[in-house]
């Protein structure tokens, strides 16, 4: 048993970190449990020439695929798109390519304005300072003035010029009348922060950046909550949350990097273990008060799982585009196809994510087998035409939260530990599946208006379950949510959630910079009342 | 493989014995052949990187001694007098191979992504591609300059939807 701590976080991820940062700097007593390691930045696989073969093991984005001690399995087989995460001190942020466009007004209102899904209980303006301050802190390159979008403050740097691959882009989108903008991008070009260093282009930021030029967690938010005093322990798997017998959470019993299991104390309990994890813990945490799981009396903890379904649209050109260099996944962001339209056969819309390509191994492995580039003679001239002369669009659609997509425990898998796995059981909507099919309509036009002589696609990219939301939705009804309009828990007055399995819906756009700015109101609102719920 | 990711050179694998070292490099040599500046893979210790990959990782140790146990099966159908696969004709190399890829598509498959993987992060061929090797210190940072010219933004702030109000 160890010291009693304020406040518990459970995952130094995109989210986690932010309230630990919050807390400690607010003085309070901070301990921050990740089941994960600090990665070596001298280990990333960019420092040796082989990098590219670290994407299939060790450096992958598929916890099933990786095994890792510090990874738990997630049972896909009833699920068309395999989720992605990185267990570690950053947590999936290890691996994000930084792409952080915002909600919209309209995102927070969807059963207004559309007649589905819910509308969230807060609204854009609410959360739009702790966008702000999020993006001054962390670091963000962009340009304020998107008039698809409310007015910003200045970004922290300014993009670099247009490459030959966004040359590309811009002239078909100006052709169509497109709209783009130069995405936002959790990124930095200057120093910025301590230790960090300018983005160099090195190109594959989803492995991992090796200078710190992504904003990441693990160079944020967590180094800092550290300097303001907050404890963080390393391989400290979370077996359960522990109640006390007024029903409020006590601490965690975890297993520490000995596999022997401790107690975690704790006043405040935050959980940010990312959309899976999170309901995966609640779940395994039964007791004679929460027998179906803790916070779980509205059986919505696991259910209404949103991804961001995604089509990945690819186009072959003649010219050169040096489109392996730069940062792979922050260029352009087209929203012409945000809003609702009811022409499209379906509501809610989608963002096309305008991307860079593969790297060498990548080119020649295509996106999978049967679409490897061909061996013997004709292989080389294949290599040369398609390398570097490729643009990627990346459809991203809404997905709308539906109560038979859900995440269970396994009964026949666990982790090292003995932990039940997670079971992920998930249906593409007959909804998501149309914004998909127009999406890949329109990238193909666009594609081929930026002069592209051959366009592929996939109907549905299998390996892109890159955002994980909707697994204890936030409301203001205990019957059918699970936590409040501040993220915490109904049922238990001292948990509290912050990761993205609070999202009531998921807009068409990449989700951490809306999991940070949530996370920051929530430890704003934690510091401001903290002896009113702390146990 | 040392630590930085070049490979020294090796007679012998760790995993693969001499024998399937050496059948490995003509196979190779059929899958990625030399091509202008772009060496044959023999020439690029291809063969070294795939004994690395399966002695850290086991499960890709059935399929890759399997094709090259089907490869072998095959040569010696072809061939009854045993000269190997290494002296067989190009075409007729190339004709086992396909055989052996329509009937263990799963394995050749496993070869194809394995062999192409260690051809294409051999430093001698991401010099000729003209890729850095390693990537990092130095990047691409000359194209990272904050020189966006907002002017090319002129036709979307004119014409572009705004937001729905909510
Ligand atoms: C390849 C890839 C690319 C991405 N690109 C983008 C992008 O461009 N833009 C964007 O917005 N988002 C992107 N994302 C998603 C983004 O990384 C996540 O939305 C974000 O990291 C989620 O934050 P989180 O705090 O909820 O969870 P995570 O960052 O996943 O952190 C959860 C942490 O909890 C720990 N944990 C879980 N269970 C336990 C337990 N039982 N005990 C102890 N610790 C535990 C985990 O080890 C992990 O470190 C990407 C993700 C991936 C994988």
């Amino acid at each position: 048993m160890t010291d009693l701590a304020d406040v518990l976080v459970i995952g130094a991820g995109a989210s986690g970190a932010v309230v630990a940062w919050a807390l400690a700097r607010a003085g309070r007593k901070v301990v921050i449990l990740e089941q994960g390691d600090w990665i070596d930045p001298s280990t990333y696989p960019q420092h040796r020439a082989d990098w590219e073969r670290f994407r299939q093991t060790t450096f992958n984005r598929d916890p099933n695929v990786r095994k890792l001690p510090e990874d738990y399995p997630v049972d896909v087989t009833d699920s068309p798109i395999d989720p992605l995460m990185f267990n570690a001190v950053g947590g999936s942020t290890i691996h994000w390519t930084g792409h952080i466009p915002r909600f919209r007004p309209s995102d927070f209102r969807v059963k207004t304005l559309d007649g589905v899904a819910d509308d969230w209980p807060l609204d854009y303006w609410e959360l739009e300072p702790y966008y702000d301050a999020n993006d001054a802190y962390i670091g963000v390159t962009g340009l304020n003035g998107d008039p698809s979008n409310p007015p910003r403050t200045p970004r922290t740097f300014v993009p670099p010029a247009l490459d030959a691959t966004g040359e590309a882009y811009v002239r078909g989108l100006e052709k169509l009348g497109w709209h783009w903008w130069p995405s936002d991008a959790a990124l930095i070009t200057r120093p910025h922060g301590t230790g960090r260093l300018g983005c160099n282009g090195c190109g594959p930021c989803d492995i991992g950046c090796p200078i710190g030029a992504m904003s990441s967690a693990h160079v944020t938010y967590v180094p800092d909550a550290i300097r303001h005093g907050a404890t963080l322990i390393t391989r400290a798997r979370v077996r359960e949350l522990v109640l006390d017998d007024r029903g409020l959470v006590a601490g965690a019993a975890y297993y520490d990097r000995d596999g022997h299991l401790q107690v975690q104390r704790a006043r405040v309990t935050v959980l940010g273990a990312n959309g899976i994890g999170t309901p995966r813990l609640l779940l395994n945490s039964k007791s004679a008060r929460f027998p179906s799981g803790l916070a779980n009396s509205s059986d919505q903890v696991g259910r209404n799982f949103m991804f961001h379904p995604v089509a990945v649209v690819r186009g072959v050109f003649e010219e050169h585009l040096n489109s392996h260099q730069g940062p792979v996944g922050a260029l352009i962001n087209s929203q012409e196809f945000y809003e609702t339209d009811p022409a499209r056969g379906a509501l809610r819309g989608y963002q096309l994510q305008l991307v860079r390509d593969s790297q060498p191994v990548g080119a020649a492995l295509g996106r999978g087998p049967g679409r490897r580039l061909p061996w013997g003679k004709g292989h080389h001239e294949a290599h040369r035409k398609e390398f570097s002369h490729g643009l990627t669009i990346v459809v991203m659609a809404e997905d709308l939260p539906e109560s038979h997509n859900r995440v269970t425990l396994s009964t026949t898998n666990t982790d090292a530990h003995g932990i039940p796995a997670a079971k992920l059981t998930y249906t593409l909507s007959q909804n998501s599946r149309a914004l998909l099919d127009h999406g890949i309509a329109r990238a193909t036009e666009l594609l081929e208006a930026s002069g592209a002589h051959t366009v592929t696609h996939d109907r549905l990219t299998r390996v892109a379950g890159w955002h994980l939301m909707g697994t204890t939705r936030m409301g203001t009804d205990p019957s059918n949510s699970v936590v409040d309009r501040w993220g915490r828990a109904h049922d238990v007055g001292n948990l509290f959630i912050v990761d993205g399995s609070i999202f009531v819906t998921s807009a068409p756009v990449n989700p951490t910079t809306t999991i940070q700015a949530l996370a920051r109101r929530t430890a704003d609102w934690l510091v401001d009342h903290f002896e009113e719920v702390a146990g | 493989m040392n630590a930085t990711g070049s490979r020294p050179d090796q007679p012998n694998g760790t995993v693969l014995t001499a024998d399937e070292l050496s059948l490995l490099r003509s196979v190779q040599d059929r899958l990625v052949p030399g091509d202008g500046q772009m060496p044959p893979a023999h020439a690029t210790g291809a063969a070294i990187a795939v004994d690395t990959y399966l002695a850290e990782r086991t499960e890709l140790r059935a399929p890759i001694l399997g094709v090259l146990r089907a490869i072998s099966i095959a040569t010696a159908v072809h061939d009854p007098a045993h000269a190997g696969f290494a002296h067989l004709d190009g075409d007729v190399q190339d004709e086992i191979l396909h055989k052996v890829e329509a009937s263990e598509p799963e394995w050749f498959d496993c070869l194809l992504v394995q062999t192409y993987t260690g051809y294409y992060t051999d430093p001698t061929v991401q010099a000729v591609i003209g890729v850095p090797s390693p990537l990092q210190p130095a990047g691409y940072a000359s194209m990272m300059q904050p020189t966006f010219d907002e002017r090319r933004l002129d036709r979307v702030r004119a014409t572009a939807r705004p937001w729905r109000e909510a």
